[in-house]
């Protein structure tokens, strides 16, 4: 035998044995994964799952309509469990719920299962609206949410988002990109809880933007210190010397001192954090990540902080502001706080408007006894037909919206869409010409609660 | 309560009402006081030695957190009725400082119940003025609302400098009171407002309800939930314990809380009942009328609770099989939940949910399926439809059975 020859056969060999030995194991040589392509056809599509968009879809999937989530993370619950902002508000006005339903069912079980209490509604939050906020432990949340999702007959989409969205014959066909899968799912009615009107733009209708945005914020938390024994005063005035020195980013921390009393939560602020894209997420990520990373650093040179230990951080920068659509109304600041009534509201909203900047935010609580209110024509598109919108970025001007964002409102926004949609696709209608009272009776039938 | 306890008890009020009318000269105690939960004269007085970190106080006027003694009253049964704390401390303001030498009293459930100056104390403004005889009502008003701004207000706040940021005038009353402060103040009197109310509602409010807490007995439980007080009666319901007896007494007391009216109360309400309570048929009738006759949000609540009951009555079945229709989506398929948590098995029950199985309504026809063959069940009819059932929605159930 030439050397060769016999080499190459050793090897033929000596690989028969590795393989045979490896394949027993059950291991197995597989093709190049192929991108698994599909048609697929749903009365109803919901664009993300978040704090809207989950409820929207539970309500349109216990209405008997069949129901697609596409979902463009790993969870359902966006906001309340994913950017872990994870104390929804406010349900209740006055001593009086305004927002129960489906987004309540959740937050009430969430509430139950972990042992946890309400806050005190029936007394008044005054200037600390927070105390009406409900702390929830947020994988609790997200896991009812799912189940709740499936119960209802759901059908979840993890880790896809859509390319493009056309409009033809009364159907919307939206293509989705996902791991391993591009999609094109047909549907009756579209519903956009992206938070960013991603789909709506998408869909070749104009979106609204302001010059700046309101900041985000990485949710984490801090310990390995006693808030007691330190100097906040000392601290604050050296973070301010870091900042005028350029160590640290001014506006990323208001106050240094509420970031130590809270162990982190809900204060650090990122400019121009835009969920929008990949491409903007990153950055947002990015830089909420470094803002924390050198604060961190930051901290543990001063006076009982060495100590000071990041225990947990949430894996995506949270963002209060991006894209609004251009609806068919666009709820103004004054409709916002004097409670205005339209002869098509679907929902309640409550909460002070609560505008972020550089300077931190001081809310302007509402006039005793205001309720907001949300008319259905804020939730459309202007010229669309069969699309519908929820979250924050509902038809607004900047300072309603900086009210209408939060997320009891969102689920409460949420319901309602799910609920026209429902009602569009047994009608056989657009949206905007399903009755009002229709949609309202539906509503109440799951628990939601709309204004008289 | 005796003859003799209640002459006392008389005594007692009408030294009270004395109390808070008598600010008239320096030589005597001036008291104002509120109702307390426990009207019975003292009759012994026990003296707990705390440390007390009256975080705003202390920073303000720079002390440490110090040791100091919370006084308890109680009963010739050995009831407490009230606490009180001697406060000596000082309010300062632009570099001068005034004594506070005055004594609080707080309620058994740690309800602000009055303060009392001994004779030749006074209160006094920022001009050295001693308080009027309406400027202590005032100030007796005040630290009874514990909801008052000043709980969110800043001790800087008090001053023009917050004024700014309150978007905000100066008062000029009072020269550097802001004027979103005033209502909230004994006009000329900022700071000592300020620092009884942080006094009232700081670490000693806690501690008098530990205390309470530790004498705890049912009897008293009941007690202070047939206070006239709607914060006593919340503070009473969130400490039902497990040694309550649930005879038609408690039950009648607890039952009309669970209401639309108030969410926290009804679910303070159920929380109190416990799974023995919930074995009891008064009061699991008497949560289905609450259910009947709630909203959305008690009616879950209240078909949670039933889910800690050792069974679900006949009754209770009985009525919410008869309306299982009726309650909409949503509460229908929670009732199913209930039913098949709790193994309800009796032919009404399996036949009306059956009828479920064709409901337009995929989400309730599922709802029925799962209940359904959760349970046995001989019924051919049944079985024969379950089957049919399979096999239309055979996606739709292998997607629930995850």
């Amino acid at each position: 035998m030439k050397r060769r020859t016999a080499l190459a056969t050793l090897g033929a060999v000596s690989l028969g044995v590795a393989k045979s030995s490896l394949l027993m194991g059950g291991t197995a040589t597989t093709r190049p994964l192929k991108m698994k392509k599909e048609r697929v056809h749903t009365d109803i599509l919901v664009v993300g799952g978040g704090t809207s968009g989950a409820i929207a879809a539970i309500q349109a999937g216990r209405a008997g309509k069949n129901t697609i989530l596409v979902e463009n993370g790993s969870q359902l619950g966006g906001t309340t469990t994913t950017g872990g902002v994870a104390y929804p508000g406010l349900f209740f006005a006055w001593g009086k719920q305004v927002i129960g339903g489906i987004g309540w069912e959740l937050v009430q079980d969430t509430v139950l299962l972990n042992d946890d209490m309400m806050p005190d509604f029936a007394t008044p939050h005054g200037r600390k609206h927070w105390e009406h906020q409900i702390r929830l432990n947020p994988a609790l949340y997200s896991l009812l949410a799912e189940e709740k999702c499936i119960q209802a007959g759901v059908k979840i989409r993890y880790y896809e988002s859509p390319i493009e969205v056309n409009y033809s014959q009364n159907k919307w066909t939206v293509t989705t990109i996902g791991k391993g899968t591009h999609t094109e799912i047909t549907c009756g009615q579209l519903i956009d809880c992206t938070g960013n009107a991603f789909t709506t733009s998408l869909a070749g209708f104009n979106v609204l933007r302001e010059t700046e945005t309101q900041p985000g914020t990485l949710m984490f938390t801090l310990g390995g210190y006693d808030v007691e024994q330190l100097d906040l005063g000392f601290i604050q005035r050296q973070y301010d010397k870091a900042v005028a020195n350029g160590e640290q980013v001014e506006g990323e921390f208001y106050s240094i001192a509420a970031l130590l009393q809270n162990a982190g939560d809900n204060v650090q602020h990122i400019a121009g954090a835009d969920s929008t894209t990949s491409e903007t997420h990153t950055t947002a990520n990015i830089n909420g990540r470094a803002s924390l990373l050198r604060t961190l650093r930051f901290l543990r040179k001063m006076p009982g902080c060495r100590n000071i230990k990041l225990v947990s951080m949430k894996t995506e920068t949270a963002v209060r502001e991006t894209y609004r659509i251009d609806g068919l109304y666009q709820v103004s600041h004054d409709d916002y706080v004097k409670g205005k009534s339209f002869e098509d509201t679907v929902s309640y909203s409550y909460y002070p408007i609560d505008l972020h900047d550089t300077e931190g935010v001081i809310p302007k609580q509402l006039d005793e006894g205001v309720v907001a209110k949300i008319p259905l024509r804020a939730l459309i598109p202007k010229d669309s037909k069969n699309l519908l919108v929820a979250g924050r970025c509902i038809s607004s001007d900047r300072l309603a919206n900086s009210a209408l964002r939060v997320q009891a409102s969102c689920m409460g926004m949420g319901q309602a869409v799910g609920a026209i949609a429902a009602l569009a696709s047994d009608q056989k209608r657009s949206p905007i010409d399903v009755p009002i009272n229709d949609i309202k009776r539906l509503i109440e039938q799951h628990g939601g609660i709309t204004p008289l | 309560m005796s003859i003799e306890n209640n002459y006392k008890a008389i005594c007692y009020c009408l030294i009270l009402l004395c109390f808070s009318s008598s600010s008239f000269a320096q030589r005597k105690p001036i008291a104002h006081f509120s109702v307390p939960t426990i009207r019975m004269p003292a009759d012994t007085t026990i003296a707990h030695l705390k440390v007390f970190r009256d975080q705003v106080v202390d920073s303000i006027s720079e002390k440490r957190p110090a040791m100091d003694t919370l006084f308890e009253e109680r009963t010739s049964d050995g009831v407490p009725i009230r606490y009180y704390r001697h406060i000596f401390s000082n309010v300062c303001h632009d570099g001068e400082c005034r004594p506070l030498n005055l004594t609080l009293y707080w309620n058994i459930t740690g309800r602000y119940l009055g303060f009392l100056l001994s004779p030749r104390e006074y209160l006094s403004k920022n001009d050295h003025e001693p308080f009027l005889e309406y400027e202590y009502r005032r100030l007796h008003h005040i630290l009874t609302d514990s909801l008052s701004a000043l709980s969110s207000i800043s001790y800087t706040e008090l001053t023009n400098e917050m004024s700014k940021e309150m978007d905000t005038d100066l008062d000029g009353i009072t020269g550097a009171t802001a004027k979103a402060v005033l209502p909230h103040i004994v006009s000329g009197a900022a700071y000592t407002t300020y620092q009884l109310w942080h006094y009232v509602y700081g670490k000693t409010q806690t501690e008098v309800k530990n205390l309470t807490i530790k004498s705890l007995t049912p009897s008293l439980v009941i007690q202070i939930l047939k206070s006239t007080d709607i914060s006593d009666q919340q503070w009473a319901l969130n400490h039902i314990k497990d040694n309550m007896v649930w005879d038609e007494e408690l039950i009648n007391m607890v039952m009309p809380y669970i209401s639309d009216g108030n969410y926290n109360f009804a679910e303070q309400a159920l929380n109190a009942i416990n799974a023995e309570a919930l074995s009891n048929p008064s009061m699991q009738r008497g949560l289905l009328r609450r259910f009947i006759t709630s909203n959305h949000s008690i009616k879950r609540l209240i078909l949670n609770k039933f889910k800690e009951g050792p069974s679900l009555n006949p009754d209770v079945v009985s009525q919410l099989t008869t309306h299982l229709s009726t309650f909409g989506a949503s509460i229908t398929v929670e009732i199913l939940d209930l039913f098949e948590e709790m193994a309800v098995v009796n032919d009404t029950t399996t036949k009306e949910v059956a009828r479920l199985l064709i409901n337009p309504n995929r989400f309730v026809s599922l709802g029925a399926y799962r209940y359904l063959s959760a349970i046995p069940t001989e019924d051919k009819s049944i079985k024969k439809q379950l089957r049919q059932f399979k096999r239309k929605f055979s996606k739709e159930i292998k997607q629930i059975e995850i």
